[in-house]
């Protein structure tokens, strides 16, 4: 698989293996958001993200002599948050239900790593597939997604019921990923056809 | 791909609702076996059930500050012991894209401009390596980034009446400010005058369009003669390109979206309304290929896409599943010199 890998990345981690800062710093900043949004999905808790994240970067740095990247920078980076994250659920586990319900059921909780899309790959699309998708849908989803607030606050602020704001979401990310299907596939990518 | 693309895409709304209820951390025991039965029915079900919580894991915003973040890590780094000053060194020039990864500085001896003022300088050159880009700071604090392949001809110290520097190939310059000594950027095709200013020039030894890009400031574009810049060919404004034709001989003055044309300085590919060629040239340079496009089919699509550090491979295909394209690889040949030939890619229309 390392044939595949972009030279650009290349450069970077062998920059990065012969200890220039300068490289971590470029990965870093690159990667850094995704990741704790990444690592999020499964801790739910901001904090405990943000330091695993962080951990696995200075990881990255302490063992730059041996780093083996078979794949590519992003999916090591993923690998290792998840594996960091999912460590930090079971120490987690005894005093919080949220955390043994997920160890309990793997398979709701998994992430493929290899095909996951970062928000920043899918973001200039994500906001045409929210234009596009009906206004009350899109409502729920922001207020959701970007004010944090749950179903429950979300009822309360539009004065309807839980269970509608549950149809809505449902239907919110189904139709967002109708739309983003391609890109959720096809990895990073913003690409479109033009005929003259 | 295809089975990807025909899956059963509406799960049916029972399904969506089971979805939703989970992620929203709404399930009860109940549901969420119901849910885990669903997903191990089939692989679509399972794929189906990852992106819709990809797209909801990935969409959440919270307020997470990256700077903070680095530097906290930075302090965690130990020091090595022998370079302690190092990284705090590079703290200082983080703002750097990148070191050069080969920067290859050649002695120019004595110029043999006809400069009075400048007869006398010693020159550097700097070569940016083919795949990668390099940054030169210029004696009097300006910057330029040199892209792949490209060259910087430039004074060890600059004379006290301008600043004169040669380029052959891509720079992004971010010229210091002083109105008394201009900034004389002389391409193969024309000059660039500047006071303080941010521009963008390509001028690639045998290109048919030469241009500069304007960001921040303004520029004169000047007419070279016999080497040496003489008439006025126009002004820039900020976010305006201006192109030459090398076969017409026309200037051409855009005012447009400039980021395009430097945003290889952070490393992105950005095409917007561009044609195979441009593409080809672009992904050339940053991958250190050669490319060759077979056919004028194929040459009247346009593209309009945004990469970062895709694997050429990745690239290539999501090129040819959007467009109908096709490409083959010549793997490097080995040279009776005991080197070998740089890869090779041949684009062609893949409808005949």
């Amino acid at each position: 698989m390392s044939d595949l890998m972009a030279s650009y990345e290349k450069i970077l981690i062998g920059k990065l293996i012969n200890s220039d800062q300068t490289a971590f710093t470029i990965i870093f900043k690159r990667y850094y958001e995704d990741l704790v949004r990444f690592s999020f999905g499964i801790t739910r808790h901001q904090d405990s993200s943000e330091e695993i994240v962080q951990d696995v970067f200075l990881k990255l740095w302490e063992n730059r002599s041996k780093l083996e990247i078979h794949y590519s920078l992003k999916s090591y980076l993923l690998k290792s948050v998840q594996n960091k994250s999912i460590d930090n659920l079971r120490h987690a586990s005894i005093t919080n239900a949220y955390a043994s319900i997920m160890l309990e059921h793997p398979v709701l909780f998994e992430n493929d790593t290899e095909n996951y899309v970062f928000f920043s790959e899918l973001a200039n699309n994500f906001q045409q597939a929210m234009e596009k998708i009906p206004a009350q849908y899109a409502e729920v989803f922001r207020m959701s997604r970007l004010e944090s607030l749950n179903y429950q606050e979300i009822a309360t602020k539009l004065g309807i019921s839980v269970r509608t704001v549950e149809v809505r979401i449902s239907k919110a990310i189904s139709l967002l990923r109708n739309e983003l299907k391609d890109f959720l596939i096809a990895l990073f990518i913003i690409l479109q056809l033009f005929h003259y | 791909m295809l089975t990807e693309r025909n899956m059963n895409t509406s799960g049916s709304d029972q399904i969506d609702q089971l979805i939703a209820r989970f992620l929203g951390g709404q399930s009860t025991a109940e549901e969420i076996q119901q849910l885990e039965l669903w997903i191990k029915e089939s692989d679509n079900n399972r794929k189906y059930f990852l992106q819709m919580k990809n797209l909801w894991d990935a969409s959440v915003q919270i307020p997470v500050s990256t700077d903070k973040a680095l530097n906290k890590v930075i302090q965690k780094i130990k020091p090595e012991p022998t370079r302690i000053s190092i990284w705090q060194f590079m703290q200082k020039v983080a703002a750097i894209l990148f070191i050069p990864l080969l920067i290859t500085a050649i002695w120019m001896g004595l110029s043999k401009s006809s400069d009075n003022n400048s007869s006398a300088l010693s020159y550097h050159q700097v070569v940016a390596a083919f795949g990668t880009f390099s940054k030169v700071d210029l004696p009097d604090g300006s910057k330029v980034w040199l892209n792949s392949g490209s060259s910087l001809r430039y004074p060890e110290k600059f004379n006290t009446s301008n600043r004169v520097v040669y380029l052959i190939g891509e720079g992004y310059f971010e010229v210091n400010a002083n109105k008394s000594v201009p900034f004389l950027v002389t391409t193969p095709y024309f000059t660039v005058k500047a006071t303080g200013t941010k521009f963008n020039i390509r001028a690639e030894r045998n290109f048919r369009s030469p241009s500069v890009t304007l960001v921040e400031g303004t520029v004169a574009i000047q007419k070279n003669v016999a080497g040496q810049p003489k008439d006025l060919i126009t002004y820039l404004k900020p976010s305006q390109h201006l192109s030459y034709d090398t076969l017409t001989g026309h200037f051409n003055i855009q005012t447009e979206d400039t980021y395009k044309h430097f945003a290889w300085i952070d490393g992105k590919l950005v095409f917007r309304n561009d044609n195979i060629s441009e593409v080809a040239r672009r992904i050339s340079l940053q991958y250190n290929v050669d490319i060759e496009i077979r056919g004028n089919e194929i040459k009247k699509y346009r593209y309009r896409a945004t990469f970062e550090s895709e694997p050429l491979g990745e690239l290539l295909r999501l090129l040819k599943i959007s467009s109908p394209i096709d490409y083959l690889e010549v793997k490097p040949k080995a040279l009776p010199d005991g080197t070998f030939s740089r890869r090779k890619i041949i684009i062609f229309s893949s409808t005949n």
